[in-house]
């Protein structure tokens, strides 16, 4: 090609770009609609976190929509909302030039992230650098949230540091159950690695606890046989083990498939994604076994929104009429809604769509708003220091109901009874 | 010689920085805009070595993400200033590429598959938790470097501008014939008493650097990354796919490649996300069945066809 | 724990071995680099899905069913694509490509139509409890994985070195200009020898449930690249060195799991890596290739 054709292409963009440029802003009228601009991965190893997300935020706005819009403040009015998705297909790259352009072409007013820390990481600097906040739905990694950053706010997921607290604390409480030695078998990713290090730290504080076997696997690990045996070996009281929930299923799978049983078991994603282990005929193996009660599971009271039972009948219904394939009640829908939900309030709040004035407004909420995520309290970082979980032993569930029942064992103050030690 | 690689830079490598220099001035999604000029680099710096060797590295990537690191651990372990720690980048991905040197011993698809085994190796050591004072490990990276969108986008055409420069002088030059004489007939060629290992070894290790130095740019872009984003085998592809596509050994073929289907598929991104991956899978298929020696070829064509 | 880790990497080195020796008998007869392969495999595991756990039928069934629908797609899918590329000037580099985009075809359109959660079988289904080996046990589903890969890879022995096909079959791989000279009709054998191929990717794929924990729509690059590094350790074209180079391979792994497991995933590159350095073309490789 030519240095004059070079040109000629350069004046056709010009040109292209022109009309877009010479629309003016009437900031004074009402918008006609609402645009909140999001990320998900429709392929690739995120989609299966981060479609049921996606499809709950759509049916949030659809709900709204169907009653007029989300109210807003600014303008005192109900109005639409328009939601702008685009398929990140699990490349952290291409979501951040997305993420772009949901800023700059699409001009939305409210961005949000894609599911994971991972994909949130693409997200974070752009945002901070066009001076857009950030709606981070699970993007918990402590990376993302620092005092220069105003432009964040997690709003589904207790930051990853503060997440595995109830835990940490609750290890102190083991050797009053008789038991002495711990094993900790963890998936080296972020989020995985991060829980397993503040629950060792917690057993070496322990003084009458011994970690007798401590091991990460890569995160892409679907295969736990040998490592189920290798841990059966070292004869450990007490198994804790924190994986995403492909390896979830086939550290079950594994346990099911050798009749390996531990006295004391704690899984990571045992209750946040309790429906798909049960599709995936694992649920057994985790009666009586320990996990954080996340909010799919746990019944939080709930002062905005609806609870926990209700989204769950809303959401699969809509799974059903819009022949969602892949999709199941679990904790990314659930956290796809609270992000609606925290979204909805702070319009009802915010004086204006300034960047700002929203991140006010979110705080505004901090401390007061209970939803089925839980207490929604932020810290001045933007992260999220509410939503922590309550330890509970899995048993039993009430006759004829598809769903585990739950004794709620720490923190204290929230127990509702007492761990049964060695799991029958 | 000198005219015609002046002329090579005159009308295609000046313009071209112009042009994206210029750019931001229309179109405002300037992070697109870097990513442009970074599977530029990408394709030009994957021309380099397959354009002028023969050796076609699936592992690409792993100089990208090694100059990724190279800059962020010279920003975080030694404080050094973002122009020495992109540097740094160039550096660490040069010394990857001396470490995979054995690695040219191998052909063809050998060698493609090998160099991508070497990459993931290195992901896999660097998001390893016990190197997590050292890399950060699967923790991530987060950098305090100043966000700096022009400085950033700025270096990025002026590590184009080198690394076009220098497959354009490849093009013209005595040294590049030769090596594209040993491409198409290694044996013609070692007879004629040329010093191919050398020229294969010059080709890699510039290829390297410039994935390397790429990289550093990238990192400091993105500031906040994991180890996943900057190992990611889809840059590999995508530099592959684009110098296939415009045609490999050629100056115009790679950038032409990138323009449309980078373009392409940033536009089926944002208007038909749903159908993303299938339309470009779909793309794909079309363009190595019907232009398998790529754009640049089909002048060629028609002029033999008459 | 040692003799454990060796006892569980040779049945896992015998389904590797079944994992790879599709994708290297393709290598082997075109000289093309099948990118889809693990996508056929993954194919192969919602097949296991439907049949097995979903409709019921008796395991072999649903192996010779898998198989028979993907040798039957891999046929047209060969003329369709296979031909054509031969035209070009490197269809070795390009195959790369070129399977590269039917994967992520074959993978979009599994998405959209069956959504991209976990899916897992239950070991119990395919019968029998813990089988115990070394002190230790092993699910039965792995026994019978083994067992089944260990019959697939000796009737690709029987198909390659007992038949007229498979004479004609290793006429091209050997020689290839030859066999042409020779009046062998190419594209008809190399067809079948990439349905067959398919076939074994889609029996690979049936147990993959089993042998891999869960899987999605998306496993088939991380399979693609397993295959590489088992049948590049055997040799690369020589479909009986995939045995050897999937023993290795699952040893390795089982014993990098049971030492130093967070460095699993590093191991099978490096060994592919010095495999390579050391005998460019495999452990099994008779002569230098020039490509």
């Amino acid at each position: 090609m030519t240095l004059k054709s070079w040109l000629r292409v350069a004046c056709l963009l010009t040109a292209a770009s022109a009309p877009a440029l010479s629309i003016p802003a009437r900031a004074a009228d009402a918008p006609a609609e609402i645009k909140i601009g999001t990320l998900y991965a429709g392929s690739g190893q995120m989609a299966s976190t981060s479609v049921p997300l996606h499809a709950a935020l759509e049916w949030w706005a659809d709900g709204l929509n169907k009653g007029g819009g989300v109210y807003v403040k600014a303008w005192d009015k109900k109005i639409p909302i328009k939601l702008v998705s685009y398929d990140d297909q699990s490349s952290p790259s291409l979501a951040a030039n997305l993420t772009n352009q949901l800023i700059t072409r699409d001009k939305v007013d409210i961005l949000l992230s894609d599911s994971t820390s991972v994909m949130t990481a693409s997200s974070v600097p752009v945002a901070k650098d066009h001076k857009m906040l950030l709606w981070d739905v699970t993007g918990s990694s402590p990376n993302f949230f620092s005092p220069d950053n105003q432009y964040i706010v997690l709003l589904a997921l207790a930051a990853t540091d503060r997440y595995p607290k109830t835990v940490a604390d609750f290890v102190s409480q083991m050797p009053k159950l008789g038991i002495k030695s711990v094993a900790l078998l963890y998936n080296t990713a972020d989020y995985t690695a991060f829980q397993a290090s503040a629950v060792r730290k917690a057993i070496q504080a322990t003084p009458d606890l011994k970690l007798v076997f401590d091991r990460g696997v890569p995160a892409n690990t679907t295969d736990y046989t040998l490592l189920v045996n290798n841990v059966d070996a070292a004869k450990p009281d007490a198994l804790f083990e924190f994986g995403y929930p492909a390896n979830e299923i086939a550290f079950l799978h594994a346990l099911q498939d050798n009749d390996t049983k531990f006295k004391f078991m704690f899984t990571g994603y045992g209750l946040t994604e309790f429906p798909l282990m049960k599709t995936n005929g694992v649920s057994d193996v985790l009666m009586n076994t320990y996990a954080l009660a996340g909010p799919a599971s746990y019944e939080f009271k709930v002062n905005y929104g609806l609870n926990r039972d209700g989204f769950k009948e809303a959401f699969e219904h809509w799974i059903e009429t819009k022949n969602l394939k892949g999709v199941e009640f679990g904790f990314n829908g659930l956290a796809g809604y609270q992000a609606g939900l925290v979204i909805e309030r702070a319009l009802a709040v915010a004086t204006s769509l300034d960047q700002l004035e929203l991140r006010r407004a979110v705080f505004t909420l901090s401390g007061t708003m209970n939803t089925l995520a839980g207490p929604f309290i932020l810290a001045p970082d933007g992260s999220q220091s509410g939503e922590i979980l309550p330890l509970a032993q899995i048993v039993a569930g009430a006759k004829g109901s598809s769903e585990p029942g739950l004794n709620v064992i720490w923190p204290a103050d929230l127990a509702t009874a007492k761990p049964i030690y060695p799991a029958p | 010689m000198h005219r015609l690689f002046l002329r090579d830079i005159g009308t295609v490598v000046l313009p071209l920085a112009v042009l994206f220099a210029v750019l931001p001035y229309f179109y405002d999604n300037g992070l697109l805009l870097l990513n442009f000029v970074v599977f530029l680099v990408l394709a030009q710096g994957l021309n380099l070595t397959y354009g002028f060797s023969g050796y076609l590295p699936f592992g690409y990537v792993g100089f990208f993400g090694a100059g990724a690191y190279g800059f962020s651990m010279m920003m975080t372990l030694a404080s050094a200033p973002p122009l020495l720690a992109v540097l740094g980048g160039g550096v660490a991905a040069l010394l990857v590429g001396l470490l995979l040197t054995p690695l040219l011993r191998l052909q063809g698809a050998y060698f493609g598959l090998a160099s991508l085994a070497a990459s993931e190796a290195l992901l896999h050591l660097i998001g390893n938790p016990s190197l997590q004072d050292l890399t950060g490990g699967p923790y991530g990276v987060r950098l305090n470097t100043p966000y700096a969108p022009q400085s950033t986008y700025v270096l990025a055409i002026v590590i184009l501008v080198l690394t076009m420069g220098l497959v354009a002088w490849l093009r013209h030059s005595r040294f590049g014939l030769q090596l594209q004489a040993a491409r198409d007939n290694s044996l013609a060629a070692s007879m004629a008493g040329i010093d191919i290992v050398f020229g294969r070894l010059v080709v890699w290790l510039a290829s390297a650097v410039a994935a390397g130095l790429i990289g550093a740019v990238f990192a400091w872009r993105a500031s906040t990354f994991f180890p996943d984003a900057v190992f990611d085998i889809n840059f590999s592809i995508f530099a592959i796919v684009f110098t296939l596509f415009g045609g490999a050994g050629t100056l115009l073929g790679p950038v032409l490649g990138v323009m449309l289907l980078y373009g392409l598929y940033n536009a089926i991104g944002v208007s038909a996300p749903q159908y993303f991956q299938l339309g470009f899978g779909l793309l794909i298929v079309v363009l190595v069945l019907f232009f398998p020696e790529g754009l640049a070829a089909i002048p060629r064509r028609w002029a033999r066809h008459g | 724990m040692l003799a454990y880790a060796l006892a569980t990497g040779v049945i896992f080195g015998l389904y590797f071995a079944l994992v790879g020796v599709g994708m290297n008998l393709v290598f082997g007869v075109m000289r093309i680099v099948n990118l889809a392969h693990g996508d056929f495999i993954m194919l192969g595991a919602f097949g296991a899905f439907w049949l097995f756990r979903g409709l019921g039928l008796p395991p072999p069934v649903v192996v010779v069913l898998c198989f028979a629908t993907l040798f039957l797609a891999g046929l047209p899918l060969y003329y369709l694509l296979v031909p054509r590329l031969f035209r070009a000037r490197e269809p070795e580099m390009l195959s790369l490509i070129l399977f590269f985009g039917l994967s992520q075809v074959i993978e979009a359109v599994v998405a959209m139509l069956f959504g991209n959660n976990e899916r897992s079988i239950p070991s119990r289904l395919l019968g029998g409890g813990p089988v115990p080996i070394m002190g230790q046990t092993v699910p039965f589903a792995w026994v019978y994985a083994g067992g089944v890969s260990l019959v697939m890879l000796a009737g690709v022995y029987v198909y390659l070195y007992r038949t007229r096909l498979g004479r004609q079959t290793r006429a091209i791989m050997a020689q290839r200009e030859e066999a042409v000279a020779i009046g062998i009709d190419i594209h008809r054998i190399s067809a079948i020898a990439f349905g067959v191929g398919s076939g074994l990717a889609a029996v690979a794929g049936v147990f993959a449930p089993f042998m891999l924990g869960s899987f999605t729509p998306s496993i088939g690059v991380s399979l693609d690249l397993t295959s590489f590094a088992v049948i590049v350790i055997g040799s690369l074209g020589n479909p009986l060195g995939t045995l050897l180079g999937g023993l290795i391979f699952g040893v390795s792994l089982m014993l990098m799991r049971t030492y130093l497991s967070s460095f699993a995933d590093l191991l099978p590159n490096l060994v592919l890596i010095g495999v390579l350095l050391v005998k460019p073309t495999g452990l099994l490789g008779r002569r230098v290739r020039n490509a």
